[in-house]
């Protein structure tokens, strides 16, 4: 059990080490093209932390298959692919937090959830209407 | 910048210029119309500004006023001791940041509180804060949906009336994808309200509302002033059998405060109808690596609709006649509206040449006034309501403004139109604003910086004009 006045220490680590933090919140199609182009050069540094529940689903199988091995130990760390980013499965309790705080204020402009929200437009309706490649709206994502 | 973040600029400005604060080297972080109206207020003390610190590179080198834009980089060359950077700009919590985390270590001054939903701090106090402000924003919400049981909230967070006329063009294709039966638009102040109004169906129209979908709602004269909220309301008939669309206007706060509701309850019976407001919306991020128009912005990336979708139209039948129309000279005048809340403006000197170009070829010129704003010499003022403003600019025979959401609400005017750029990149991309909200169907003319009252740039200018 973590203590909840730990989540917001760790935020402020997160987003203090990292250039951008991603938190991924399902298995959806914003999840697929994003672990599909993690591989891609970045010049950021950037944090991926994947809500166990997530990382453990079925749907989500294909894409544990794009990062190296897991160590099993409480909280997940993924070695870092040469390309600059971090993945790191995270509890449920600690995504929840997370969650709750990133729609409760904007505490920092480095940390975005990654999901398809239904209550505002996202760069994926360009990808869907032919406005952008994948690539493009990974790049765009990656400022 | 609108009256009340003007006032509250100001006010606060005079706090730091009172309590002898401002004796250090001056700096501006953000080029922006706020930062100039800033700019102008330290001029008008007689207190030198350095620079104005910006990101956006294709900025650096240019001026206002004789002061340089430059990296912010630059405030690093003097002892942090000595200099000041005050910020009215909307991005202050990042640029706060930023300046930190460059190494400066002097004072930050924010003089305007633009933006309730950033704070960048996790202490306790501060997530106190933040839960409070959603408790708040959960009680407008409740309210809301008591008055409007089971409708679909769109809610626009900003005080344009570009966006909002953006956001209605494309609304019922959104509403119809969606499934959606009955709305509520919420949007901030009277003025986007009636924006707003101009796309429902008329009342008195009832094959027409029929055909759209909707029940009308009564008639623009029929605001109300709701006391117990503090926000305009416009009053919605009661059939229940048809699917209604209602408008409501709020404060910025209560606004504020109810998207922030929405988004901590992931209610997904709300909408929010814009391209980067508030912090959970990325749509601007695309402009990174491609020019986007706005209006397409709107269409393909707010509202997910296919890139050909065709907007649709203010209503003609909710068009009201100007009273003022009996002092235009119908088909030879003209009427300017130089004023724009959140853009550069265009000297006093441009618009007196465009003036004068009018009224030597003996036309009546009028300025479109608003609240203090003055008419520009030589013209005289007048104020149609929103409604009004299309007769008027149409019996005139031409309108002429700077872009600004003015120009979003008269688009489809049937006069001779024109739109002045001053030239200025979009936000902090690359891109200039002719590039982002062209309109199509009028003239649109950019200024540039070192436009200057050569005969040769003003014949050429009013050359382009006659048309």
């Amino acid at each position: 059990m973590i203590n909840n006045q730990e989540i917001p220490e760790r935020i402020k680590r997160y987003i203090s080490e990292y250039d951008s933090v991603f938190v991924l919140e399902n298995c959806d199609s914003v999840c697929k093209i994003f672990t599909r182009l993690i591989s891609q050069a970045v010049e950021k540094k950037i944090l991926l932390l994947v809500d166990e529940l997530v990382w453990n689903s079925k749907p989500f199988e294909d894409n544990r298959r794009v990062f190296h091995n897991a160590c099993l130990n409480g909280i997940f760390s993924i070695r870092p692919t040469e390309y600059g980013i971090i993945t790191q499965v995270i509890s449920h309790e600690e995504y929840r937090n997370i969650q709750m705080l990133f729609h409760m204020y904007e505490f920092s402009d480095r940390i975005q959830m990654l999901n398809r929200n239904t209550q505002y437009g996202s760069l994926e309706n360009y990808i869907m209407n032919g406005l952008l490649t994948e690539e493009e709206a990974f790049m765009a994502l990656m400022y | 910048m609108d009256q009340s973040h003007y006032k509250e600029m100001v006010s606060n400005f005079n706090k730091l210029f009172a309590a002898d604060s401002i004796h250090k080297t001056i700096y501006l972080f953000g080029h922006c119309n706020a930062t100039e109206e800033l700019m102008d207020l330290f001029l008008e003390r007689g207190i030198i500004v350095k620079a104005i610190l910006d990101n956006n590179t294709a900025k650096h080198g240019n001026t206002y006023r004789g002061i340089p834009i430059v990296p912010p980089q630059n405030i690093l060359e003097e002892p942090p001791e000595h200099t000041a950077v005050y910020i009215v700009a909307r991005a202050y919590e990042a640029m706060n940041e930023q300046l930190r985390k460059i190494g400066y270590h002097g004072e930050i001054h924010k003089l305007v509180d633009y933006n309730s939903y950033a704070e960048y701090s996790l202490s306790e106090d501060t997530i106190r804060c933040k839960q409070e402000r959603v408790r708040r924003g959960m009680l407008t919400k409740q309210r809301i949906e008591q008055k409007y049981p089971g409708y679909f909230k769109v809610l626009c967070p900003f005080s344009a009336l570009g966006d909002v006329c953006f956001t209605m063009s494309y609304l019922p294709h959104f509403l119809k994808k969606r499934k959606v039966e009955n709305c509520i638009v919420g949007v901030i102040g009277s003025a986007c309200a009636q924006a707003a109004e101009l796309f429902c169906p008329d009342p008195g129209n009832l094959s027409e509302a029929e055909n759209s979908g909707f029940i009308p709602i009564s008639s623009a004269s029929s605001v109300l002033y709701n006391a117990e909220w503090n926000h305009d309301s416009i009053q919605k008939m009661t059939r229940h059998d048809q699917p209604q669309l209602c408008i409501e206007a709020f404060s910025q706060q209560d606004m504020d405060e109810l998207i922030q509701a929405c988004l901590y309850t992931r209610d997904n019976s709300s909408f929010i109808a814009h391209q980067d407001r508030p912090y959970v919306v990325n749509l601007h991020k695309a402009l990174y690596v491609k020019c986007i128009p706005l209006e397409q912005i709107y269409c393909c990336g707010v509202f997910g609709l296919p890139a050909d979708t065709k907007p649709v139209y203010p209503k003609r039948e909710r068009l009201q006649k100007f009273p003022g129309l009996y002092q235009i000279k119908k088909g030879k005048s003209v009427v300017f509206s130089p004023y724009a809340k959140s853009i550069t403006t265009l000297s006093k000197s441009f618009w007196d040449n465009i003036v004068w170009h009018y009224q030597s070829k003996g036309y009546q010129c009028f300025t479109n006034v608003a609240g203090e704003e003055q008419p520009l010499e030589g013209t005289m003022g007048i104020s149609p309501k929103i409604a009004e403003l299309q007769s008027a600019v149409e019996y005139a025979g031409t309108f002429i403004g700077i872009r600004s959401g003015l120009c979003d609400v008269l688009k489809y005017a049937e006069c001779r139109k024109t739109a002045f750029y001053p030239d200025y990149n979009y936000s902090d991309t690359r891109w200039k604003a002719i590039d982002m909200y062209a309109l199509k169907g009028w003239k649109n003319i950019v200024i540039k910086d070192d436009w200057n009252e050569r005969k040769d740039d003003i014949i050429h200018l009013t050359e382009d004009l006659d048309f």
